[in-house]
């Protein structure tokens, strides 16, 4: 655990440490040591620029600080924090790359991790490079790929000697073709190397593109050497700066390195996971986009959505949304033209909140389609996981938490039982990027009980009977219900009492011990404020054929979550 | 909770209402978008509209594998080029020519007019680029070049008023503001002179009446909004702003939203005068500079709306300060309590407003 660095101010409050988040607003927050235990004290929000038009981080920056000081001023005095990281879905945004290279399946899955782990994200692939490399490439597929996607890095790995020849076609394509097609597109070509390159070549291809050489091997011929991850660690700093903060890293956060958000959620659902020692999916979801971090079994994986779109970068994931598999998902009679006016609008102003129960439920649908979208990568077919942890803003400005539980349900569809948590102070990603800054911090301590849910796997006739779920509380109470398949129910009790869950499910069905096997919970289970989730819609999930049975399915599911006020409206749905 | 504490109560216009003008010192960055020159020098005083820099335009590209064409070795493909690297030349001309054969000669022929730019003695490859015009990079706003970097950027500095929209196409343009009220009494052909000019209007346009500028002395539309016209199965907002010749922005959005009045007071106080216009695609990147626009106290000061069914809508706010609650959709968030110019009350998220009040 590292206490305090001999550059940053001396503090009289032990252990003061400031975490800066970027999100659609800055968020400072700060955490002071006791008892050998990092505590969250408080935060500060602030817009970036202290309002449109002229965008400087900096200014968000102090006015976050300074919101903080004037929150915490009873408690630490005129004492400013340092910072000891920052991340956020804008600070710490993945940066899109592109690979092509002449590395087999196994290494490119390991180097795919390692550019992960330094928060670039893999694009798009071209081929692959060797000796015949330009028989099967030719420039203008090249070209026409990159303009197509615009990486901000393109990653060129080469482990064999031969394919150093190739490069120069890669080079010049981009000097030639790209360049002259693209307005202000200008991207760092990283070539990861195991050889010794030719110094002439090496010369041609210096110019008018940043090229940066890397060792791609160590002596132990594992990729990753400390030389990689450091580079792609400078390489990735560099260009963040400079898109969210102009030309220069401002004053109050100079030291503080820049951590990626998939990177923080990830240590900080790793920690958690060891800590319980559970299964742990978090989602940090923000109008940009959808980060997910799964870990499990020590080690953890990460995925994306939103964030980017063709090389540019997107404030609001409204404008990767299929209107109509949205539509699909809300039971209400929406006009397709209205709802795309809400979300084209919504991406021009992403910071704008819903008004009404409609435009809440377009942004909570989008935000599911884009955890939906993002889990695909690492959620195999039966995804179970014990605990998932809702953060990041969308979460965070929530009505009620249990539309958190709801939405991150419908977007994993995760059978078994899973505890749903919300992180009410956002601030899950920005302990991870304070641990991968040095700063020992228990994550455990911003998050709160919402629900548990039990998704069943298995498919049966809609309207048969497919659990019987019963509850016996600590005060006594005995609470039996019986669910049908193809809907959802939901059980409360006094969150006072915790309570026993035993569920018999149908022969057809299983809930985690095998078909119609039933489950008794060890633990006892709080109720918390959203209950006990029975969602027997089975896994994997089908929706009725019957655009209006499908309606009347969709609006079951949503009210028999109790999530949200809807009524029933449908009359010939109801007389059917 | 002390979050929450220390939003509550604070008045209505500090930090957490977003403001969408700007009066005082105007610095803005004007970077080439591709390889060319910056005119300007540091310190010199350049007015809006004015030429800093210049790059070329976009043009195709053609390359072909000459080595392979013509059997000789990449390091010796110049000698088997019939032109020179920058050498122009017209379409159709033959580039280079591969080895005899019985059943005829191949050969490269220029697809287009312009010349080889590069012919590389590693990969075998030659590159041919199309003759482009110089593109001019121009000044948005006039003030003192205060940092620039050769082949990069140029910095100005100066003053003026600074409006931001969510939303445009791309391009810069610069003109004379022309009020519009009623876009169907315009008619262009009465507007001969050689300035170009921005055209603001104060109601919804249409793409067909902005279709019907194309060609004339009008470098761009400045609209409250467009009504979405295009099925899109996407809701990307790109399709809904297309014109490639005249630049828009809004400063509503898309729908049928109408300005603010203060908005149009803002514009008719600097009617006749020059000002710029950046639009971008980028939310919330374009913005009308008002060049050297001086603030008079007979400024309007209000709030807009910019979400929902009352974007556009003027709002008074009746309280003076924000209050913690839950709104219509049952966020808990800030709210202020308004009333319409029609006389009726409502809370409104404070995200989803913006102030139209001139601030320095």
């Amino acid at each position: 655990m590292k206490t305090q660095s001999s550059s940053l101010p001396i503090n009289t409050v032990p252990g003061l440490i400031m975490a800066v988040d970027f999100g659609p607003q800055i968020r400072a927050s700060a955490y002071v040591l006791k008892n050998d235990k990092r505590l969250l004290l408080g935060e500060g929000i602030a817009h970036y620029t202290d309002n449109a038009p002229a965008f400087d981080s900096s200014v968000g920056i102090d006015d976050a600080i300074q919101s903080l000081k004037f929150n915490l001023s009873a408690f630490m005095g005129d004492d400013v924090p340092a910072v000891g990281a920052a991340t956020g879905s804008r600070g710490g945004r993945p940066i899109p790359a592109l690979y092509t290279g002449d590395l087999n399946p196994n290494q490119l899955s390991e180097f795919e991790s390692v550019l992960r782990a330094q928060g670039f994200v893999i694009a798009s692939r071209i081929g692959s490079l060797g000796s015949r490399f330009s028989t099967k490439i030719n420039a203008e597929h090249l070209a026409n790929k990159i303009c197509e996607t615009k990486p901000k890095l393109i990653a060129i790995a080469l482990t064999q000697d031969r394919g150093w020849e190739d490069l120069s076609l890669i080079i010049e394509s981009l000097r030639f073709i790209v360049l002259n097609r693209c307005d202000t597109y200008s991207p760092v070509v990283a070539i990861f190397y195991n050889g010794t390159p030719d110094q002439m070549l090496l010369n041609s291809l210096k110019g008018l593109l940043e090229v940066r050489f890397v060792q791609l091997f160590e002596q132990d011929q594992e990729i990753a050497s400390a030389e990689t991850i450091s580079s792609l660690n400078d390489l990735y700093q560099s260009p963040s700066i400079h898109n969210w903060m102009g030309e220069d890293k401002p004053k109050t956060i100079h030291g503080a390195p820049l951590v990626p958000i998939n990177v923080s959620l990830g240590i900080s659902t790793l920690k958690l996971a060891q800590k319980l020692d559970l299964s742990i999916t978090s989602i940090h979801s923000d109008p940009a986009g959808v980060c997910i971090a799964c870990a499990k079994e020590g080690s953890v994986n990460t995925a994306m959505f939103g964030y980017f779109h063709e090389g540019e970068c997107i404030e609001s994931i409204s404008s990767l949304i299929p209107i109509d598999e949205i539509l699909e998902w809300l039971p209400l009679s929406i006009d397709p033209h209205d709802a795309q006016l809400y979300f084209t609008n919504k991406a021009a102003r992403p910071w704008t909140q819903p008004e009404s129960n409609s435009e809440l439920l377009l942004d909570h649908i989008s935000t599911q389609f884009a955890i939906g979208k993002a889990s695909q990568t690492i959620v195999e077919e039966d995804f179970r996981t014990d605990l998932v942890v809702c953060t990041g803003s969308t979460f965070t400005n929530i009505g009620r938490p249990l539309q958190a539980a709801i939405i991150a349900l419908n977007g994993l569809l995760s059978s078994g039982f899973s505890q749903f948590a919300l992180d009410r102070s956002n601030t899950f990603a920005a302990q991870g990027a304070l641990a991968a800054a040095g700063y020992d911090i228990d994550p455990e301590d911003s998050l709160i009980h919402v629900a548990t849910s039990l998704g069943v796997r298995g498919s049966d006739k809609i309207g048969k009977q497919a659990l019987a779920v019963e509850i016996i509380t600590a005060s006594g109470e005995r609470i039996a219900r019986n669910v049908s398949f193809g809907s959802i129910d939901r059980i409360t009790w006094p969150n006072s009492s915790a309570g026993k869950i035993k569920v018999w499910p149908a022969s057809r069905l299983d809930i985690g011990a095998g078909r119609g096997q039933a489950v008794e919970l060890k633990p006892k289970i709080h109720s918390g404020s959203g209950g006990f989730i029975v969602d027997a819609r089975g896994r994997p999930l089908s929706f009725p054929k019957d655009p209006l049975k499908k309606k009347a399915a969709v609006l079951q599911w949503l009210q028999g979550s109790g999530a949200y006020a809807l009524a029933s409206r449908n009359n010939t749905i109801a007389s059917e | 909770m002390l979050l929450r504490q220390g939003i509550t109560q604070l008045p209505v216009n500090r930090n957490l209402i977003r403001t969408s003008v700007l009066n005082g010192k105007i610095r803005r960055t004007h970077t080439l978008p591709r390889q060319g020159r910056i005119i300007s020098r540091m310190g010199e005083t350049v007015p809006a509209g004015d030429v800093v820099g210049s790059y070329q335009s976009k043009g195709r590209v053609a390359s072909l594998n000459v080595s392979l064409l013509t059997k000789t070795p990449p390091s010796r493909i110049l000698e088997t080029l019939q032109f020179a690297v920058d050498e122009q030349v017209e379409a159709g001309t033959i580039l280079a020519k591969g080895p005899s054969r019985l059943l005829g000669t191949r050969q490269w022929e220029a697809p287009f007019a312009g010349s080889i730019c590069h012919a590389s003695s590693l990969s075998g490859h030659a590159y041919f680029k199309e003759s482009t015009n110089a593109n001019s990079m121009i000044a948005m706003v006039s003030g003192e070049v205060t940092k620039l970097q050769e082949g990069k950027f140029a910095m100005i500095e100066g003053y003026g008023t600074c409006i931001n929209c969510p939303i445009g196409n791309n391009g810069v343009a610069t003109g004379t503001i022309l009020m519009v009220p009623d876009q169907s009494k315009f008619d262009v052909s009465f507007h001969t002179e050689e300035i170009p000019l921005i055209l603001v209007a104060t109601e919804s346009v249409t793409d067909d009446w902005i279709a019907s500028l194309s060609g004339t002395q009008i470098s761009a539309v400045v609209a409250p909004s467009i009504p979405l016209t295009k099925d899109s199965s996407q809701s990307c907002p790109l399709p809904v702003i297309s014109n490639e010749e005249i630049r828009i922005v809004l400063t509503e959005g898309v729908g049928i939203a109408r300005m603010p009045s203060s908005l149009q007071g803002l514009f008719r106080s600097h009617e006749g005068k020059s000002a710029t216009v950046a639009a971008s695609i980028l939310p919330g990147q374009s913005e009308i500079i008002l060049d050297k626009h001086t603030v008079s106290q007979n400024d309007l000061s209000s709030y807009k709306a910019t979400a929902s069914s009352l974007l556009g809508s003027e709002i008074v706010p009746r309280s003076e300060s924000l209050i913690h609650s839950r709104n219509g959709a049952g966020i808990d968030t800030t709210v202020v309590e308004i009333g319409t110019r029609e006389g009726s009350s409502l809370w409104i998220n404070s995200n989803n407003i913006e102030s139209v009040q001139l601030q320095s």
